[in-house]
């Protein structure tokens, strides 16, 4: 096997990583330029994440492998064939999933000048980007690399600095959600160790695609062979990965955290923690080590991975959805939203075929999209406004036009109105169940549209129809800032941007889906072989 | 065919210019909104020669990955395309009318047209994801015209209004999925039924007509999916001709149409006792509606009532199967339509003029709007199905048709409903013109009290759709036309209808 | 069950207990961390023990996978190294384990500072 990497596969958190030094080194001596020079640094990643992307597309195997450093033989294998050394292995959804989380985070840089400057203070901006492009950096780090410890890490980086971002602004409630948030992130993280130790002390390696051969030859050994005994090892590796993915994902019982978490952290953050963190820290590592390395799909283990997700996934969308409707608060209805939607993907993934695999990459991608422009939409209303109350929302959209269009469109699509990218993910979820034998689960999905629809259209509903008369004059708070802050217009250019943009996304996957699942049905394919 | 495309998307972008041009010129505004329903009607009737020989070639405009938005047009479609768009000329200048120094006008001319564009898209749609798009559409635009006086009670009944369609559109998209995994992906509406479909198991099959049936069901007011009807009355008039008359229960009808025709297929359909099946509801809503008819007190909650009654008989006649009652159910779509806005827009101008709202109030009303009150009456006896009225051509086909394929029960639903029909429809006109004044009017009494009688552009409407009413009835042949090839496309038989 | 026989791993499951019942139950903040801190050292623990090689892997009491060690040695059950790797894993988690700890610590010292108080039954400020 020849080293067949691109440099990009390095440069990419290893970027991210000096680029979080040299921000506050940048304020305090460029502060002039600072507002291009972020956005150029993270710009410039975007388009090499975007040039991996289409390596990594064009690659015939799938899949791009690096090896960092060098080794003193010059060997990269024992002669039992175990790769040496750590690798970075990029797949193609692995980099769809890079891809997105650098776009984001180049919206995100925009976005935050302004809004962190009203959240915090101003001084202390350069500090907050040390800590957004830490949580970039390990992110991104999680999707691109091949071997079981070093994800540990990056994992950790990006969630140590999510820790640190949703404490930011330094007020009570931030400071108690992040301290809850890390206790129950620190239990995952800490299974999750356990789980990789697991899973090396039974195959001897920390090479995922080492590993996975290693595994598919203990599962399928006869009782009678002396890899039999190590079975027992992988089951437990597979609970213990299952139980803190689903800790970092919000899975049904431990989805608490997210919604004390999320709604506090500054807006771009919530973005960025909904829309990116769950993902790349979560559900991407799952689907990653249950296809990947232990190879579910390949019927090893029988079925029984399978009612447990669906019950779990179940309650997840059903129960998420419930609560975001009991909400009075915007930004936690969104959080509890997510936890909804983090249902939906894990349907896809529990049905164990190709097409519900697909349906949930979809998913991702649409989630991502959807759930950063309605917590970028949220906190330009607030920061123009104040508003943080579902009911302070009256009349906001002849406020503030631009953001509550874009709002409605992100908040139609997780409704799932066709044509929009929401209505095609479920489509596909729905199609994927039904093939699958599970007509309830169609049942399911329709019936959390409907909820997502309760709650989603009462915030839009009483944006652009409510009466004239009951908008004003209810939320005093509400009404001193915005007399302040009425002049001008509606919101700063840093900030629409963003939001127009992942608007113009959420139509844009709904329309041109073919390209989209021209790249998610080969994604799958490499997954499943 | 492009032509006929650009009447789905010209009324978004025509839309999109009122909300931009707001308040500031209300002269522009009602151009467009005029000539808006006149291009789409000429698009009809310019292509029906083509349409009719089956000439236009079917349009994909998008690919979505899963499915295609896709065109085409059918004598079914050209049929509903004619219907509506004529109808929308009418809605056009009676809300101008009628909407004159109302609130939030941008807003509601807005949600109209894209109505119309909605209606357009699912008349023309060629497959079930595009019908549904626009279906949806359609649902959602008429939202802020149903809540548009702003009331306490205007945002409960949107609030039903939405319940509904979120359900409704809910069981279909079901429906759609489990069509769109029975045929493996290919959900192009063809004359005969899908290819597919009757490979699918008798349970799957049962549930999709279960699907299908409350998915179009809440549209076309099957009991108990009717109680948005009564419920949208809150809206202003023009809004209720347009859900009752004009376009959204038709669409609802017309979905119920191409599900038996173009889903199922009259074989299939047949084979399972659909027919049958559908029946039983759609008589007992005849049968119940208008008893629910004769206990209400407002002329419009009447009118709604009539439409829930006058529906089911269109869905019945379709689901017969059989050509004369296919045919009856499809010109009684338009004669109802026609009758129904005449209704409407008298009951609309008694409202608008007098603040009258209920029955007992028209007493002596005759003497100080005879126009209006003799276009009542038209409609009401038409609807009742007194010749020469139009309503009773259609009603005569359907129970015609139900005897030739021996089942007089079917007819004898149709006139006892008849009967009852007469009950309900006649006290208004009875009142009008027998009933003593009593000379208490409400708040919105006109200032010159003795003459109510409406400005032109609300009466001119009112009394060129009462003359329809009565023209169709005595030698419209049109629809006839359109239907007559609608059937011989969908049932594949030729029909001798004179 | 051969995890069972082994005493280092037992006892590291049980210090993941322990640790995780201060983490849940005690209301304290400080006491929180710390059991934190005594689940990730059951974590360490375990990886230690499983470079162990005293015992061999041809034997019952194994410690880690045939595939890591030198095929020759294991066959005649002579591996005489300790797998290094643990080792190094372990050095990296302790890095990120104290960095976890101090950015916990830093928060708490925040949370003393605006409530008075460690007790976090006392400063539930956010609604369930």
């Amino acid at each position: 096997m020849q080293s067949s990497g691109s440099h990009l596969q390095v440069l990419i958190p290893v970027s991210y990583i000096l680029s979080a030094f040299i921000s506050p080194l940048l304020y305090k001596w460029a502060r002039k330029c600072y507002n291009v020079l972020i956005p150029l640094i993270t710009g410039a990643i975007f388009i090499a994440s975007g040039v991996l992307f289409y390596k990594v597309l064009s690659s015939p195997v799938g899949f791009l492998e690096y090896f960092p450093g060098f080794s003193w033989s010059g060997e990269r294998f024992l002669a039992t064939g175990q790769p040496i050394g750590i690798v970075l292995r990029t797949d193609i959804f692995g980099a769809l999933l890079v891809l997105l989380i650098t776009g984001v985070g180049f919206l995100v840089s925009i976005y935050s000048f302004r809004y962190i400057a009203h959240e915090a203070s101003e001084e202390r901006i350069g500090y907050y980007y040390t800590l957004l492009f830490l949580m970039l950096a390990g992110m991104s780090g999680v999707p691109l690399t091949g071997d079981c410890f070093n994800f540990y890490v990056f994992l950790e980086v990006a969630s140590i600095s999510s820790y640190a971002l949703v404490a930011f602004p330094g007020k009570e409630q931030s400071l108690e959600a992040a301290f809850k948030y890390m206790l129950v992130g620190a239990i995952g993280s800490i299974l999750i160790v356990f789980a990789i130790g697991l899973l090396f002390s039974a195959t001897g390696t920390l090479n995922m695609a080492y590993a996975s051969q290693q595994v598919a030859k203990i599962v399928t050994s006869s009782p009678d062979s002396p890899l039999y005994n190590y079975r027992h090892l992988i089951f437990a590796s597979v609970g213990l990965f299952v139980i803190g993915f689903s800790i970092k994902s919000a899975f049904f019982p431990a989805h608490a955290w997210l919604a004390d978490a999320h709604p506090v952290a500054p807006s771009s953050i919530s973005a960025m923690l909904s829309g990116l963190m769950i993902k790349a820290t979560g559900v991407f590592l799952l689907i990653r080590f249950l296809f990947t390395v232990f190879g579910f799909h390949k019927g090893y283990y029988g079925q029984m991975l399978t009612p447990v997700f669906l019950v779990v996934a179940v309650a997840t969308v059903i129960g998420g959805s419930l609560f975001a409707i009991a909400q009075t608060n915007l930004k936690r209805m969104l959080a509890y939203s997510t936890i909804a939607q983090m249902g939906y993907i894990l349907i896809g993934i529990s049905l164990l075929t190709k097409a519900g695999l697909e349906g949930s990459i979809l998913h991702i991608v649409n989630h991502t999209i959807t759930k950063s422009l309605l917590f970028l939409s949220a906190g330009a209303i607030i920061y123009k406004t104040g508003v943080k109350d579902i009911k302070g929302m009256a009349r906001m959209g002849y406020r503030m036009p631009l953001t509550m269009s874009c709002f409605a469109i992100g908040a139609f699509s997780m409704v799932g109105l066709p044509p929009l990218s929401g209505f095609m993910s479920k489509w596909a979820l729905a199609e994927a169940s039904l093939e699958a034998n599970f007509p309830l689960l169609v049942v399911v999905l329709l019936a959390s549209s409907l909820l997502n629809a309760v709650y989603y259209f009462r915030v839009v509903g009483l944006a652009f129809f409510s009466p004239a008369q009951q908008g004003t004059g209810t939320n005093n708070s509400a009404q001193a800032h915005n007399s302040a802050s009425e002049s001008g217009s509606e919101l700063p250019l840093t900030m629409a941007i963003p939001i127009i943009v992942l608007a113009a996304g959420v139509i844009l996957v709904g329309l041109q889906l073919n390209p989209i699942m021209k790249v998610i049905k080969p994604a799958v394919a490499v997954l499943f072989r | 065919m492009l032509y006929l495309i650009s009447t789905v998307f010209i009324p978004f972008v025509i839309a999109l210019t009122v909300i931009l041009i707001g308040e500031r010129n209300d002269k522009l505004r009602n151009v467009l909104i005029m000539i808006m329903p006149f291009y789409n009607l000429i698009g009809f009737l310019a292509n029906s020669a083509a349409i009719l020989a089956g000439k236009l070639p079917v349009v994909t405009i998008a690919d979505l990955g899963f499915f295609t938005i896709t065109f085409r047009a059918d004598p079914l479609a050209l049929l509903m395309g004619t219907l509506v768009t004529f109808l929308w000329v009418f809605t056009s200048s009676y809300s101008i009318g009628y909407m004159q120094g109302e609130h939030a006008l941008p807003r509601y001319f807005a949600s109209l047209t894209v109505c119309l564009g909605a209606t357009m898209g699912i008349i023309l749609a060629a497959n079930l994801f595009t019908l549904f798009l626009f279906y949806e559409m359609l649902g959602f635009a008429v939202y802020p015209l149903v809540i548009h006086i702003e009331t306490e009670e205007a945002f409960k009944s949107g609030v039903v209004y939405l319940l509904f369609l979120l359900v409704g559109g809910s069981f279909l998209l079901f429906g759609i999925i489990l069509t769109y995994v029975l045929t493996k992906g290919n959900i192009t509406f063809v004359p005969g039924g899908m290819a597919g479909l009757a490979d699918g198991s008798q349970l799957a099959l049962y549930s999709l007509f279960f699907m299908f049936l409350i998915g179009f069901g809440v549209k076309s007011a099957i009991m108990p999916l009717h109680v948005w009807l009564p419920r949208a009355m809150i809206a202003p008039t023009p809004i209720s001709a347009l859900l009752h008359a004009v376009a959204v229960v038709n669409m609802g009808l017309y979905g119920m149409i191409r599900m038996i025709y173009n889903v199922f297929g009259p074989a299939l359909f047949g084979k399972l006792h659909l027919d049958i099946i559908l029946a039983v509801p759609a008589c007992i809503t005849i049968i119940f509606a208008a008893i629910a008819a004769l206990r209400v007190d407002k002329i419009k909650r009447l009118l709604a009532y009539s439409t829930i009654n006058q529906l089911s008989y269109v869905i019945l006649g379709a689901a017969s199967l059989h050509a004369m009652a296919f045919m009856g159910a499809l010109v009684h779509i338009v004669y109802h339509s026609v009758m129904k806005i005449t209704l409407f827009y008298s009951a609309g101008t008694i409202i608008k003029q007098t603040g009258k709202v209920k029955i007992k109030e028209m007493s002596g009303l005759a003497k100080k709007m005879p126009v209006t009150c003799a276009a009542f009456t038209v409609g009401a006896l038409g609807i009742a199905g007194l010749p020469p009225i139009a309503g009773w051509i259609s009603k005569w086909y359907m129970v015609e048709g139900f005897l030739k394929i021996g089942n007089p029960w079917l007819a004898s639903v149709y006139i006892i409903s008849s009967i009852i029909e007469i009950g309900f429809l006649t006290p208004p006109i009875l009142y009008a013109y027998f009933g003593k004044d009593e000379g208490k009017h409400s708040a919105k009494a006109h200032p010159a009290d003795s003459k109510y009688e409406a400005p032109l552009d609300m009466l001119i409407p009112l009394a060129v759709v009462a003359i329809l009413s009565i023209t169709f009835g005595l030698f419209g042949s049109l629809p006839f036309v359109y239907g007559t090839a609608a059937v011989e496309n969908l049932l594949a038989t030729t029909v001798t209808v004179w | 069950m051969m995890v069972l026989t082994r005493i280092d791993f037992i006892v590291s499951v049980c210090l993941f207990g322990i640790g995780l019942y201060a983490m849940v139950m005690e209301p304290n903040l400080i006491k929180k961390l710390i059991g934190l801190n005594i689940m990730e050292t059951s974590v360490y623990l375990f990886f230690i023990a499983m470079g162990d090689v005293r015992l061999g892997p041809s034997t019952e009491q194994w410690a880690i996978a045939p595939f890591a060690q030198n095929i020759d040695a294991a066959a005649s059950g002579k591996v005489a190294m300790v797998n290094p790797i643990p080792s190094a894993l372990i050095l990296t988690a302790i890095v990120v384990s104290v960095s976890v700890t101090a950015v916990a610590l830093s928060i708490a010292i925040k949370l003393y500072q605006h409530y008075g108080t460690l007790d976090l039954r006392k400063m539930a400020t956010l609604k369930g």
